[in-house]
């Protein structure tokens, strides 16, 4: 299948005081999910308000849709009508009310379907009175006004700044509904971006993941290629010290250890009583956050 | 367009952008006329640097508080085609304005070095030279402003607010054009070395503006302030400019009034309230500070603002008055009055706001036993000073019965009883001036100084900082050509002094309590020199011989240098630890 890129950056670069976010080359896949996974602080909000054009104090370029650079997304209108973005903090300004967001959305964006948007704010159940401000709504309702606004425009791609942190297991379960609802809405011509650090429960809408570490990509790649080169190794606690020097990462228990594992090196564990398991998303996530992380150290 | 309109009347933060624009134009063309009027004289030029460019400043406080205002990042206008056009309209509306504001300082510029070469000649004494100078800086300002105005992208709050609080400053140096009024000295000879240095300092204030202002300053907008650091550094900076810079400002303005003759203390009221003007401006236009009391930081500024008016008039136009038998000036009254006016609205102001912003702007009264018990502390503590003080001296003339007699005399000679009444009474009608020094000293710089330097010497430092502070007040109020050894005295007091209420302020987390203590020091006096007028604290002759007695003397506070909390951690290190400890 030929892959094609929704974005394309070169040379990102970004220096922040000491934070410094440097991307030599960037490829979101076209008509897939892609998650932005990293701790916080690893850049993540910086390269999604880069890439949405909220920051536009950056060095390199950018590509949109195959034919469109920063400059259009600047000057034509197509760019921006295209590209759904859903901020942290004050995407909308604290002091309207709900009526007011909906209509500063009607006024804003040309592809806003406003009935949709009544229709996804009752079935989320936002609540109901209009003059609510929106400063005064919870941090889950908030978001779930941020999406139902994003979702109810005509766009070609989402990028979603940390959509589940505020929301509760049902709601995340509801999101991920949504998005894959998304994806199938134009075959392969939707794609979603969104960061997080909820790896577990966004793993369901996970296509393509993208691991950020200090301002780095540091592992990229299909979920399904990700988890054929990494696998999960359980063993005994005699052969934890051997394993130690084979495996990617390893934490240690009581009874023996467990770690993930380069699928390479397997041949290198053979006389070890061990067990092999395919790895879930988020197990090697924090393995390779683990390994490029300025929290632990070298390991 | 019909849908622009609509757009704006759904922005009300654009709502207060467009009424700022209009209530500034006319404010600012009002005040131009005004000053157009004056024309010809360095005086115009004066007020142009030292009334337009504040105002502007305020204007754009104002207008920015509306749509910049605490870290909005407006996502939802940014990812919007049309949300951009809008925030660039508002931009456009902006731009115009200062346009406008522009061509008024630079015709002003114009009219009063044409209307002043065309009555006096060129260049003919050195403070011409001075003056010609400032005109120049401020056109040059002007020039730099417009082109960056038409160059800019970003938009940033300080990227207006901050190149105008430089401006500020660099043009307070229009001021050295007043030093012709009453300095007249013909220096002809120097015209030559004068046409050399002219292009040169042109030059060098070009660079110096362009280089800080555009470089440095304006990339905050971009770099949304990260150059000036973190958003403790920005506050920092702004709380300097405005504690000191003002003060430095003044300076002249001082003098002009000291070669006058003219009663100072209306100068030293409102110097009194920089520090508190600079911390409230500080907090106001940071990022982070979340909800503070408005109300009563108001109060703090517009006190601030009279007073500063007050005595810049003052100085510059003495009104003497006669009040209890000594000289003083109707624009002191006056700013008494502003004092007992802005301390009545201070305390409605504390006491109708909700704790939780009390709390944030440090004016909650914590721990009362103790701070009751450290207020006190001070008066008795206060007293014993003096009573070494007399002691020392006496013993050091040989008539120690006579010194001691003098102190008996502070509790009772004819009309002690009022003084003492005055004195002790009155601290609710005039607390704001005090809160005004004190909120700078003890409650902002105190713990970074403390975090910077260590508790003891951080204390040591600021004490000897607030001394110098002072300055200008040393040299021409308190003493009477006795300038630097006052300065020293100064300084010696505002370390003992510090040390005793830093430890205080530490002990009790209470502002209130140096407050307390800075106005019974102040008025005390009064009670000491059996003396109920300003005179009290004028015009002293200070020896060399003095300040060794006063350093005995200040011995009683110096004692809580060695104390515990002196030695150990500042108090928001400890309190960063607990919370720490919490989490």
């Amino acid at each position: 299948m030929e892959l094609t890129s929704v974005i394309h950056g070169d040379g990102l670069f970004k220096k922040y005081g000491s934070f410094e976010l440097d991307v030599p080359v960037l490829d979101i896949p076209q008509g897939f999910a892609t998650a932005l996974i990293g701790e916080n602080g690893a850049g993540k909000s910086t390269l999604l308000d880069i890439l949405a054009g909220i920051r536009l104090d950056y060095k390199g370029s950018l590509k949109f849709f195959g034919k469109y650079d920063d400059n259009d997304r600047e000057n034509n209108p197509d760019v921006k009508n295209a590209i759904g973005y859903e901020g942290t903090g004050n995407y909308y300004l604290p002091m309207w009310t709900l009526k007011q967001g909906r209509e500063v959305q009607k006024l804003l964006f040309r592809n806003f379907d406003e009935n949709k948007y009544i229709e996804l704010c009752r079935q989320l159940a936002v609540p109901e009175e209009e003059s609510k401000k929106i400063s005064d709504l919870s941090d889950g309702n908030h978001m779930k006004i941020k999406l139902a606004g994003v979702l109810s425009r005509d766009t070609d791609l989402l990028i979603l700044d940390e959509p589940a942190s505020p929301l509760d297991p049902l709601m995340r379960d509801k999101l991920c509904d949504m998005i894959r609802e998304y994806l199938q809405r134009d075959e392969g011509g939707k794609s979603v971006l969104f960061s997080t650090h909820n790896i577990s429960d966004m793993e369901a809408v996970t296509d393509y993941a993208i691991i950020v570490e200090n301002g780095k990509i540091v592992e990229q790649g299909f979920v399904e290629d990700l988890k054929e080169k990494y696998v999960m190794v359980k063993g005994e606690k005699e052969d934890e010290e051997a394993a130690r020097k084979v495996l990617y990462s390893i934490s240690s228990n009581t009874y023996g250890f467990e770690g993930i594992c380069l699928s390479g090196k397997l041949d290198e564990l053979a006389g070890m009583h061990t067990v092999v398991e395919p790895a879930t998303l988020s197990q090697i996530c924090v393995a390779v956050m683990k390994n490029n992380s300025k929290l632990y150290g070298v390991n | 367009m019909k849908k622009m309109i609509r757009s704006y009347m759904v922005f009300t933060p654009f709502l207060y952008r467009i009424l700022g624009v209009y209530l500034g134009t006319v404010l600012l063309v009002t005040l131009s006329l005004w000053i157009v009027a004056m024309a010809g004289s360095p005086m115009a030029l004066f007020l142009t640097a030292v009334m337009l460019i504040p105002a502007d400043v305020m204007l754009d406080f104002f207008v920015f508080q509306g749509i910049f205002s605490k870290g909005f990042d407006y996502g939802i206008l940014r990812n919007s085609y049309e949300g951009l056009s809008v925030l660039k309209a508002g931009v456009l509306g902006d731009q115009l304005r200062r346009l406008l504001q522009i061509t008024i300082v630079m015709s002003i510029c114009a009219a009063s070095v044409w209307g002043y070469v065309r009555e006096n000649g060129f260049i003919t004494s050195a403070p011409e030279y001075v003056y010609f100078i400032a005109a120049l800086i401020l056109l040059i300002y002007s020039l730099n402003t417009l082109i960056l105005n038409i160059t800019r992208k970003h938009l940033n709050y300080a990227e207006a607010l901050l190149p105008q609080m430089l401006s500020f400053t660099v043009s307070g140096a229009a001021v050295g054009g007043m030093f012709d009024m009453f300095m007249n000295e013909n220096d002809t000879d120097s015209v030559p070395w004068l046409l050399v240095m002219i292009p040169l300092a042109l030059i060098v204030t070009y660079c110096m503006v362009a280089r800080i202002g555009n470089r440095y300053l304006m990339s905050f907008g971009e770099k949304k302030m990260n150059r000036f650091g973190t958003d403790d550094r920005k506050k920092l900076i702004i709380f300097l400019l405005i504690a000191f810079g003002i003060d430095f400002l003044m300076l002249p303005v001082m003098y002009i009034g000291y070669q006058k003759g003219a009663d100072l203390s209306a100068v030293l009221v409102a110097q009194m309230m920089y520090p508190a003007c600079g911390v409230v401006l500080a907090k106001l236009t940071s990022y982070n500070e979340g909800k503070l009391p408005k109300f009563a930081y108001g109060t703090i500024l517009a006190t601030g603002l009279f007073t500063i008016i007050l005595a810049v008039h003052c100085a510059t136009c003495p009104m003497p008055y006669e009040a209890n038998g000594a000289a003083t000036s109707v624009q002191y009254l006056a700013s008494s009055y502003v004092a007992v006016l802005g301390s009545i609205l201070l305390i409605i102001a504390l006491c109708v706001v909700d704790k939780e912003k009390r709390e944030k702007a440090g004016f909650r009264f914590h721990n009362a036993g103790k701070s009751i018990f450290f207020m006190f502390l001070f008066f008795f503590l206060y007293f014993a000073r003096i009573i070494v003080i007399y002691v020392v001296g006496g013993l050091i003339d040989g008539n120690l019965a006579e010194y001691m007699s003098y102190f008996a005399q502070i509790f009772t000679a004819d009309g002690q009883g009022m003084l003492w009444f005055n004195a002790l009474i009155s601290a609710p009608l005039s607390f704001i001036i005090f809160l005004g020094e004190e909120y700078g000293w003890r409650y902002y710089l105190q713990p970074i100084m403390q975090k910077k330097f260590g508790v003891l010497p951080g204390t040591i430092l600021l004490g000897i900082i607030w001394g110098i502070w002072h300055a200008g007040a040393d040299y021409m109020y308190y003493s009477d050509g006795t300038g630097i050894q006052m300065l020293c005295s100064q300084i010696v007091t505002c370390v003992s002094l510090g040390i005793f209420w830093g430890y205080a302020y530490m002990k009790t987390n209470n502002i209130w309590v140096p407050v307390m203590m800075h106005y019974l020091n102040n008025n005390l006096v009064m009670v000491i020199a059996g003396d109920a007028s300003t005179q009290a604290m004028q015009g002293s002759v200070v020896s060399w011989s003095d300040i060794p007695v006063l350093i005995i003397g200040a011995s009683v506070f110096w004692l809580f240098a060695l104390a515990p909390t002196m030695r150990g951690k500042a108090v928001a290190e400890k309190a960063a630890e607990n919370n720490e400890e919490v989490a």
